[in-house]
């Protein structure tokens, strides 16, 4: 099992059926799921736009620059309606990410993965049933 | 090389099972029942039963209201929750097989992927060279990436089985209110027995005049732009794409309780060597828990998506290609 943190699988349960925002492009297309990048800093911003939310987090790179991260996520109607919510996301807590690097070799961003925060508490996001 | 869920399939795959026994009966909107009222109110343009169609007082089925659902199957995703705030979201994880075993495609309802136009040589060599270059399914080159507007018929089922859109109608008019990646925009079909304006300047959505055949609302459409696709992207007819301005497209839309059925026939005399005849969409009327979302979109995309390549071919949408297999 990938993931620590104290997680409670089953606490409480929801599947959505039939969702209408679809992912509208093959995940691979964009995204190595094989090569996982994991980011250290400070979650600054979520933005709520179609067709995927963009997370951004601001980590210090190896020279000591701070560099801004961007990650791909779902569209934000298929994580509403499914009880996941922009408020998830804390601005300007310390966290850790996990994403699938960008195929084409742009620096700084991937599909996220996963958030962790400092606390423990971590939001998981996989893609599945395909 | 072979496709396999390398992320804890099987913990989500059990815990699916729980979630299945223990689903909240209000998001079992598949087969919708009789709901006149929830939690949010009466439901807008609802059945009272499931299976009486309702009708507006000029005795026109009443197509108001809010539709997003899919007949056969869809996406199931499932979404666990833990005191501390932790979240586990796993896109289409309800369709995950219980076994652990490589998923099979989603139940998603009729075949779309090869529902599509004949073109003419010149055309479909140019489709062809089109989805040579997909990666899957996906291209920079498809016009969705762009933001714009997904015209007529694409919008109307976002490229696959089914959209999601408001109705809004009058005797007058019948407008498209849609929940579309491409942001909010709208169509409006007009009812009220005008006829197709002479001077029509060619668009996203063209133009829309709309009678009633029997209970079956029947538009024609005119006036279409060339900067769309006719389907495209995933779960879409994988070679209908591109179309002239020249697009001619009759719609009819038929209510039987809770789920209308779309159909379309699309000619182009530009690039078709016949009319287009769609299979059947067929879309279910949301409940009035859920309603139509606010949507933005922004072009990310298209930068980033990438070509097959012999390195990296496509081998499915979501799995991780298993390299012990190498």
């Amino acid at each position: 099992m990938r993931y620590k943190g104290g997680f409670l699988l089953v606490v409480f349960g929801m599947l959505t059926a039939a969702i209408p925002a679809l992912a509208h492009h093959s995940i691979t297309a964009e995204f190595d799921p094989s090569k996982e990048i994991t980011v250290t800093g400070v979650l600054t911003r979520v933005d709520w736009t179609n067709p995927h939310i963009y997370w951004y987090v601001d980590a210090k790179g190896d020279n000591g620059e701070v560099e801004t991260w961007s990650f791909e996520g779902n569209p934000p109607s298929t994580l509403h309606r499914a009880g996941v919510k922009k408020e998830d996301w804390k601005i300007g807590e310390m966290v850790t990410v996990t994403a699938a690097a960008a195929k084409d070799g742009t620096k700084h961003f991937g599909f996220g993965k996963m958030i962790k925060y400092s606390d423990g508490h971590v939001l998981v996001f996989r893609v599945g049933g395909e | 090389m072979r496709c396999h869920g390398k992320y804890g399939l099987a913990a989500v795959a059990g815990a699916a099972l729980v979630f299945l026994v223990s689903m909240p009966a209000a998001s079992q909107n598949v087969a919708p029942a009789a709901k006149p009222a929830d939690a949010k109110g009466v439901c807008d343009g609802c059945s009272v039963d499931g299976k009486t169609t309702p009708r507006l007082p000029d005795g026109h089925p009443d197509l108001n209201g809010f539709w997003n659902g899919q007949v056969n199957g869809g996406i199931h995703s499932l979404t666990s929750k833990a005191p501390d705030g932790s979240i586990l979201f796993d896109f289409g994880g309800g369709n995950a097989p219980a076994d652990g075993q490589p998923r099979a495609a989603a139940p998603r309802g009729p075949s779309i992927a090869d529902d599509n136009p004949t073109y003419k040589p010149e055309y479909d060599a140019k489709v062809k060279a089109i989805v040579a270059k997909q990666y899957g399914d996906s291209t920079p080159d498809d016009p969705q990436y762009d933001c714009k507007p997904l015209g007529v018929p694409r919008a109307m089922f976002r490229g696959g089985l089914y959209g999601a859109f408001q109705i809004v109608q009058t005797p007058q008019v019948v407008a498209f209110l849609f929940e579309s990646s491409q942001g909010m925009n709208f169509r409006i079909v007009y009812t009220d027995g005008r006829q197709h304006p002479a001077d029509l300047d060619t668009s996203y959505y063209g133009d829309s005049i709309g009678h009633w055949e029997g209970d079956t609302l029947v538009v024609d459409v005119v006036g279409l732009n060339d900067e769309t696709w006719l389907g495209g992207g995933q779960q879409a007819p994988k070679y209908a794409l591109i179309h002239s301005d020249k697009e001619h497209v009759i719609e009819r839309y038929t209510r039987d309780g809770d789920v209308l059925t779309y159909e379309a026939t699309v000619d182009d005399p530009v690039m078709f060597t016949k009319p287009w005849v769609l299979m059947p969409r067929h879309i279910v009327h949301a409940p009035a828990s859920d309603q139509l979302l606010e949507q933005f979109c922004e072009p990310h995309d298209k930068s980033h998506i990438v070509a097959p390549t012999a390195a990296d071919p496509y081998l499915c949408n979501y799995c991780v290609p298993d390299k012990s297999k190498k």
